[in-house]
């Protein structure tokens, strides 16, 4: 009963962490109305007060408005990307496991090259290719989470095509895309939410990383990411500047790591410790 | 698998936009003498698999080609040579230490199970992990070099010029990275100790009154270390990224920073070379890992999928 709890707790906090981030980033620019763009260079790099919570920037810009903004574009950028990757990954897997043979060891064998990068490596190699935007930060972060969606589908999809009722669905004639989507489809949903949390979480990650380094959202529209590199330089005299914002991602990926982990033990007893 | 990888590394060249040449050089550094050159290292003209055959025997006696960007052109395999030793000393002390810090703190909070002990040493590692390296590396120089200043916040000195110093430099690179990889070791240690730690023989150990030490180490321990030696494998994965920014963070002309920079410049051979090599050490290192298996844990064959 007490590591029960301690397991709805996990996925309490992080469903109160993330719902917490995204409701901020997404009312709060309604609420506060402090322009993100407006410079006043007479007020750089002030320290956080009443008035501007977060402290401002080297351009004297509220550091509250500009982490709004960043905030909800590291949360545009890795949930386009989680969908990018859910979009190839699953229906992938799912073709994998329940065709088999050839077509299952042609698909896997590819997944297994994009897994052997390092998944940060090959997002900075594909930004290197298709050059910095949003478009290709998505792209790149969404390429490298494929593989992980295919391949939990595909060990579930094997195991439930071989049951009765699919076997049952075969028997009265229906077609292989209707068995895949209508029968076999609907099984491997939690295994996706779990999955969605936790490739999310990982996304926030690599999409913050690539915005350090320069190769994210270009400016004036960095995500979080962005501004602790602007800040970085300033550790010394304006702490804010790179800490605040760096809190903020660090909560927005606790968030769906808490949940996912949560929910990965209630739906799998087996893991409860 | 490293011919496949090569391959995209290579492959990934005829993806940019435009004449590769052309989009590699930028169009106001255009040099018809370096074109020719380039296009000629890069095989362009020539059917795709002779090309890459070509480029692969080259890249395999070490030739990657040259730096495109005009102050540097030296080759990129002596860059590669020259950053290595930073890159490896900061990877074999940053897993190293998050090896050993990891198991130990996965083994206590196995031991203190659903104890306050075991909610704290879940809590921190899940926040380290939860952190972007980045912003590790951020906390970790504020904290160290700005408000008690004892260690350096960056900069590089080789081992051999001066080793003191140089550990000295090395301190909290290794440690951001190690907080980063860490964390999923103590989860993996603590949950598949906590399941050895119910088997029947661990029962039979007590009952023969063996020492509490010996059934943790040789026996418990023994057992659960295969899933940790598992994810550590992965974990090399996500040490080259963390290398590559935490190398970024404090100035260490390393390999990861090599690869930054090589993107930034546009300088094309750089990036294929730096990501070619992390890659291969990658699969390497997995494959290394999966050797060692074998040898914690007699049951598994090689070539049995």
């Amino acid at each position: 009963m007490l590591h029960l709890l301690r397991h709805n707790r996990s996925t309490l906090v992080g469903a109160v962490l993330f719902g917490f981030f995204v409701i901020v980033i997404t009312l709060g620019r309604a609420v506060y109305q402090v322009n993100p763009f407006a410079v006043n260079t007479s007020n750089k790099l002030a320290p956080p007060s009443i008035t501007a919570l977060f402290g401002t920037d080297l351009l004297g810009r509220d550091l509250v408005a500009r982490a709004l903004l960043g905030g909800a574009i590291s949360l545009y950028v890795s949930v386009l990307s989680v969908a990018f990757s859910m979009a190839l990954g699953v229906p992938l897997g799912l073709v994998a496991g329940y065709t088999k043979g050839l077509v299952d060891e042609l698909i896997m064998r590819v997944m297994d090259i994009i897994l052997a990068f390092p998944a940060l490596v090959l997002a900075l190699l594909i930004v290197a290719v298709l050059g910095i935007g949003i478009n290709n930060a998505i792209i790149a972060i969404g390429f490298t989470g494929i593989p992980v969606f295919a391949r939990i589908v595909r060990g579930v999809v094997l195991r439930i095509s071989e049951l009765e009722y699919v076997e049952a669905a075969r028997a009265l004639g229906f077609g292989n895309l209707r068995i895949m989507v209508r029968h076999v489809l609907p099984n491997v949903r939690s295994v996706i939410i779990v999955q969605v949390t936790l490739s999310l979480a990982a996304a926030i990650l690599t999409e913050a990383a690539l915005s350090f380094l320069g190769l994210g959202a270009p400016a004036p529209l960095q995500s979080l990411g962005g501004i602790v590199q602007e800040g970085f330089p300033y550790l010394q005299n304006a702490w804010w500047y790179a800490v605040l914002p760096g809190i903020l991602v660090t909560v927005a990926v606790l968030g769906p790591n808490f949940l996912g982990d949560g929910l990965r033990d209630l739906l799998d007893p087996r893991l409860r410790g | 698998m490293l011919l496949a990888v090569s391959f995209l590394v290579y492959g990934s060249i005829l993806l940019l936009p435009g004449d590769p040449v052309t989009a590699i050089l930028g169009a106001e550094g255009y040099d018809p003498v370096i074109a020719a050159q380039l296009r000629q290292q890069l095989g362009l003209g020539e059917p795709l698999p002779v090309a890459f055959g070509k480029w692969l025997e080259r890249a395999l006696m070490g030739d990657l080609g040259t730096s495109v960007v005009l102050s540097t052109r030296t080759s990129v395999s002596t860059l590669l040579l020259q950053r290595l030793a930073v890159t490896f000393e900061l990877s074999v002390l940053a897993m190293t230490m998050a090896l050993t810090i990891g198991i130990l703190l996965g083994i206590v909070a196995a031991l203190k199970r659903n104890t306050k002990v075991d909610v704290c040493v879940s809590m921190f590692s899940l926040t380290t992990y939860s952190m972007p390296a980045f912003f590790r590396g951020i906390l970790l120089i504020l904290f160290f070099s700005i408000f008690i200043n004892i260690f350096p916040s960056g900069g590089y000195v080789g081992f051999l010029v001066d080793p003191l110093r140089n550990l000295k430099l090395m301190v909290l690179p290794s440690l951001s990275l190690t907080l980063g990889l860490m964390g999923v070791i103590t989860r993996f240690t603590r949950s598949s100790m906590v399941e050895a730690l119910q088997k029947e023989f661990i029962t039979t150990a007590t009952a023969k009154g063996l020492p509490e030490r010996t059934i943790i180490f040789k026996h418990a321990l023994r057992n659960a270390l295969i899933p940790v030696v598992t994810i550590s494998g992965l974990e090399f994965g996500a040490l080259m990224g963390g290398v590559v920014i935490t190398e970024t963070v404090f100035g260490l002309p390393g390999i990861g920073s090599l690869l930054v920079q090589g993107i930034l410049e546009r300088d094309y051979p750089v990036v294929q070379g730096a990501t070619l090599f992390v890659t291969v050490a990658f699969v390497l290192a997995n494959t290394a890992v999966d050797l060692l298996y074998t040898l914690i844990d007699p049951r598994v064959k090689l070539g049995e999928r």
